[in-house]
This record gives structure tokens, sequence and C-alpha cells, in this order.
């Protein structure tokens, strides 16, 4: 069901995941640094050094699980959205009750020239992992026309 | 037509003042007691000066369609907020204030971008808030419909008060006796202890401590009964106060709720902006069969800070519920009517509830077993009581369709119980949520998110059968 986002999200998240194992290799640095010269004592290093691996190597193997269970679907009422399979996500918002739509892209998303998709109800957020610029502008006229079309929301 | 910008009334100096001092009252405590007067005046000074400045650099108008606020000296900031735009409008007016006949006044809308009401006027007069609510009641019925546009006086006469109820003293002295605030009153006295402890000088808590601990135990004892039934007491004369002559009105498609003996405390909200109505029951209510009935709205304008919850009706039987909550809100049906179909968790998804509920206090039990032999056996009374709880969850907990455009979702909690009346455009989004081992079970939670005040509130079904949770998602989606 539904559209998948583009291949290209897959690096992006790699890259990010990289970022992040880059990060806690200087903090774990830092800190081996600390036991040398300040005798930190070495089991808390270990302890959060190992943390820091698994949850990279997590980050790593589920991004794969992560591209392959998102999907979107625009119709002309509603925004339907599905993620994950071992805990999965179907929400449906309607376009009506959509009061505005962020586009945005950090360093990375640009890099890959795509945009995140952030679409706001009067309650909370829903976001689009990332999708390319053509599609992002489109749906994003797409839901603005729909929701211009009806009566302004009402609450 | 523009309004002139003014100033707020020069007794809201006093009020940032006395906010300053509620603020910081314990370095104030500390600067006296540690006799630091040179500091102090300089505080003092200080304070004035960054006081009389908000209030210079505060300034208000009232136009014809919006309010327009500019605070700030070097980071300016206007906030205009369009009359049709406000949800609730909400007045607190202390005892002393009366004979001046000024009120502090709140008004918000909907967005969420702060945390605080977009328009907050410390003070002002009365006067001024009477022009206020006619001009918006002058924007709203034009924007209804343009034919009537009605000059103000007819529109006074409009105002007419259709509904009214006003609190009895014996249902007040329920409401107070079962609030059972007596918890959070405790947490608040540990708290005061924990900042004591921290702020007085090392010596003196000790003193205190020795010299209670000297006493024998039945005295301890005493002292402890003593303490939870003043503080009884007191949440009970807080609760009086603050409910004390409570009185909900609607006329004009507005719903008013008053109340309050130091501080009247009034809230506005139109009718169509209630996103929803909740009748609630806590375990020691539902015991006595009463209900309190709220209205949620997409503001700020409930006591506590986050929520939207507006009490509409403070107490009422069971029985009589319904038929009083649609004297205010039409759309609400005159009796307690089951949805058609009523969409419970299955026998499979109920003993689900019941296991999340059991597993964890089962390992607690264990765990105070292994710590505190023999005694800790007792703790085995837990599991009876998860038990009870989560079968009691399982049984209360639903939701059905009740007709086209309204959904009536039940949640069972710690032996009470909350019923949202929840008409469909209110609802922001639909979720249903399974892992993976609910696929074998074909189970699924369903999640329904509404406004509620700043925030957002899930209200979740759990497991309920999958093509149960599909039939609400498809009515939604449709």
């Amino acid at each position: 069901m539904g559209q998948q986002l583009p291949e290209s999200i897959k690096s992006v998240w790699r890259l990010q995941a990289s970022l992040n194992l880059l990060i806690e290799i200087i903090v774990i640095v830092g800190m081996v640094c600390g036991f040398y010269f300040l005798k930190w004592p070495m089991w808390i290093i270990a302890i959060i050094a190992m943390i820091g691996i698994i949850f990279s190597v997590g980050e790593f193997i589920l991004i794969p699980y992560r591209y392959q269970f998102w999907r979107y679907q625009i119709s002309d009422h509603d925004v339907e959205m599905t993620t994950g399979f071992f805990i999965k996500k179907t929400t449906a918002v309607p376009i009506l009750r959509i009061q505005d739509v962020t586009l945005s892209a950090g360093p990375l998303l640009q890099f890959k020239k795509l945009q995140s998709v952030k679409i706001h109800t009067a309650a909370a957020v829903h976001e689009i992992g990332g999708v390319d610029r053509q599609t992002a502008t489109k749906l994003k006229t797409k839901i603005m026309d729909l929701a211009k079309e009806e009566d302004v929301y009402e609450s | 037509m523009k309004a002139k910008p003014k100033h707020l009334h020069p007794a809201a100096i006093i009020v940032f003042l006395t906010q300053v001092v509620k603020d910081w009252w314990i370095l104030l405590v500390l600067a006296i007691a540690n006799r630091l007067w040179w500091w102090l005046l300089l505080a003092v000074c200080i304070v004035l000066v960054i006081e009389i400045l908000r209030y210079v650099t505060f300034t208000y108008a009232i136009d014809e369609h919006e309010i327009v606020i500019k605070r700030g000296l070097i980071n300016k900031k206007q906030t205009h907020l369009t009359y049709p735009k406000i949800q609730t409008f909400q007045t607190k007016q202390w005892f002393f204030m009366k004979p001046l006949g000024l009120v502090n006044l709140k008004v918000a809308s909907s967005a969420q971008a702060d945390k605080q009401a977009e328009v907050n006027l410390p003070v002002i007069s009365m006067r001024e808030v009477k022009q206020l609510e006619k001009l918006k009641q002058n924007a709203t019925s034009n924007e209804n419909s343009s034919e009537k546009i009605l000059d103000i006086d007819k529109v006074e006469q409009h105002e007419q008060i259709s509904q009214r109820y006003q609190i009895k003293w014996r249902d007040l002295n329920l409401y107070a006796l079962t609030s059972f605030s007596i918890v959070p009153i405790l947490l608040g006295l540990g708290f005061i202890y924990n900042r004591l402890d921290d702020m007085l000088p090392d010596g003196v808590m000790d003193g205190m401590i020795k010299n209670f601990s000297q006493q024998t135990e039945q005295v301890i004892f005493w002292d402890i009964i003593i303490l939870i039934v003043l503080a009884a007491f007191a949440s009970y004369c807080f609760i009086v106060q603050r409910y004390y002559h409570f009185k909900t009105t609607t006329y004009d498609e507005q719903l008013t709720m008053q109340k309050g003996f130091f501080q009247t405390d009034k809230v506005t909200v139109r009718l169509n902006r209630i996103q929803s109505v909740v009748f609630e029951q806590s375990w020691l209510r539902h015991l006595l069969h009463l209900t309190t009935i709220q209205a949620l709205v997409a503001a700020n304008a409930s006591d506590n800070e986050q929520s939207g919850n507006v009490v509409v009706i403070p107490v009422v039987q069971n029985k009589a519920s319904h038929k009083i909550a649609h004297r205010f809100v039409k759309w609400l049906s005159v009796e307690n009517v089951k949805p058609t179909e009523w969409l419970q968790a299955s026998r499979r998804g109920k003993w689900a509830i019941i296991r999340n509920t059991g597993l964890p206090a089962l390992v607690i039990s264990i765990g105070i077993c292994i710590f505190w032999w023999p005694y800790g056996v007792g703790s085995f009374i837990l599991l009876p009581l998860a038990w009870s709880l989560g079968s009691y969850a399982g049984r209360t907990t639903g939701v059905g369709i009740l007709h086209q455009d309204m959904l009536r979702i039940q949640i069972g909690h710690f032996f009470g119980k909350k019923t949202y009346y929840l008409p469909k455009k209110n609802i922001q989004s639909c979720q249903i949520k399974q892992s993976i081992f609910m696929q074998r079970t074909t189970l699924a939670h369903l999640i329904i998110s509404v406004r509620n005040g700043n925030v957002e509130t899930s209200l979740k079904i759990r497991y309920l059968p999958r093509q149960d949770a599909h039939k609400i998602y498809s009515w939604f989606a449709e």
C-alpha cells in the first residue's frame, strides 16, 4: 500500500548513523583520556562504549527495515502513513484537519536533494521522513489546495 | 477605526511585583535571615526598575477587529489577535479588585506558539472587558451570517441567559470531599521540606529532626496522623473556596463558567469551539455514583497549566448527568445511549491487559520478598489488586460510533472512568498500532488524538480485535 520514500533516503540515514558513531567515538576517546589523566574508573568507560556500539549497530541494521516499512499515501481527503513492522502504526490525518505543512531539510537531506515534510494538525505533528524536492512541493501544494477548498477549520 | 494604544492600570505594577516576590521568596527570606541589607536594597532597586520598564513598555489597543499588544524594550514584541479566532475568554478577579472595578483578562486562540495565553492583561478595568466582549460578539455574529448586522444594543437583548446551573452547598461539599487531593498536598509538603532543608542553615533542620526523633513512637504516629488530617482539611477548604458559588450559564451560543470565593474566575467559550465533552468519575466518585462533567477546549483556560479541561458541572448524580449536560451542550444526547455497536477488547485482549498490569506487580512483589524476607510476602496482596485493576480496565474501556458524526469513547483507569463524546470534526488523527505479537492474535490498539488545551491528548483503546479497530478507522477516514 502507498508510496515508498525515495531510495536515497537510505544513504541519508546511513550518513546520519555514521555521524552519530563518530560523535560516540569522540566521546569515548575523551573518556579514555579521562582514564589516563584523571584516573576515572575503567568499567564506566567500558559500559558507555558498549551501549554506544550497540546503539550504533542497531541503527545501521534497522535502516533497511525502516525504509522497507515506511509508506505514505495522499488521497483527496486524507493523508495516510504506515511505519514499522515490529510495531506497525497506521495513521490517518484528514486534510481538513491540517493546519500547516512544513518542508525542511538539514545539511544531510540537502546533500541528497531531499526534504522532510511535517504535517501539523491542531494536536500533533506527523512526519514523512524525506521525499525529493519536487514531490515535497507537489505534496505541499496538493495538501494546501485541498485544505483551501473547504471552509476554514473551525475548532 | 484605530484605537489608541493604552497602558495598563497602574495597579499592574503591584501585580508584577507580587509575581517577582512569588518567584523569588526563598532568596528574599534567606537575605533577610542573613541580614544582607545592602544586597537586598540593590536587588529591590533593580527589580523596581525592571518592572516599571515593563509597565511603561506594555501597551494594548482594543480595535474594532483585533486586540494589539506591544511589549518589550530591547526585544520588541507585537501580538495581534482577531476576534473570530478567540477560543477562550477568561477573567480573574481578586476580592480586593472588585471595589476598584479591575480584573485580570486572558484571551487565548488555538495557536500553539506560546505556553501562555496570547493576550494576558494583568489589570484592566471591567468597562473595557465589557467593551471587548461586545466587539467580540459583533465579530462572530457578523461572521456567521452577513445579513445579521446587529448593532450593539440588539445583541445585548439577544443575550438572554437560556440555561443556568448554580452549585448547591451540599454538592460543593460532596465535590470537595470526593476530590481526594490529599496526595498532592503530601507531595507538596515533602517538596517544601526538601527545599527548606537545602535553604535553611544546617543546624536548624537537624535540630528539629533530633527533637522529633527523641519522641516515642506513639507520639510520632499521632503527629503523622494529625499532619494527614490537617492536609486533608486544608485541601477541603482550598477546593471549597475555589469552587464557591460555582455557576454555569449559556447564552447566545456561549458557555460561561464562574467560580471562586477569594478570586472570581470566569471562563467563556463558544459552544462550537468545545472539542469534546467528558464525563469523569474517579474511583471514589464512581463508588458514590457521582460524575464530573468537563469540556475540552483548544486553549489554555483551566487551573492546570497544560490541559484544557474546563469543569462544567462539578458533581452530579450519574443518572442525571446526561440530562444536565444536554441542557448546556445541545449536541449531546439527553440519555446515556449506548452505541449500537460497542467495541471492546476481545477475551484475548482483556487477558493481555490483565497480564500487562499483573506482570510488573509480580516483579515488584518478588523484589520486595527478596529484600525484606519474610514480611515482604505481604506484598503479594498487590497481585489480586493488579488483576482486578486490569480486568476493570478491560471491562470498562470501549469505543463506539454514536451516529454519523460522533464517537463515544470510554476509558477505564484505576477503578474510575472517563467517557468522551467526540464529534468527528474534532478528531485530529486516528492511528492503528499493532506490534508483531499482536498480528498473530489479530489485536490492535486504536489511538484517537484530540486537541486539549495547548497539547495533544491521545485516547488509547487497547487490544481491540483488528477488524473492530479498522471499523472506526475507516469510519474516520471516509
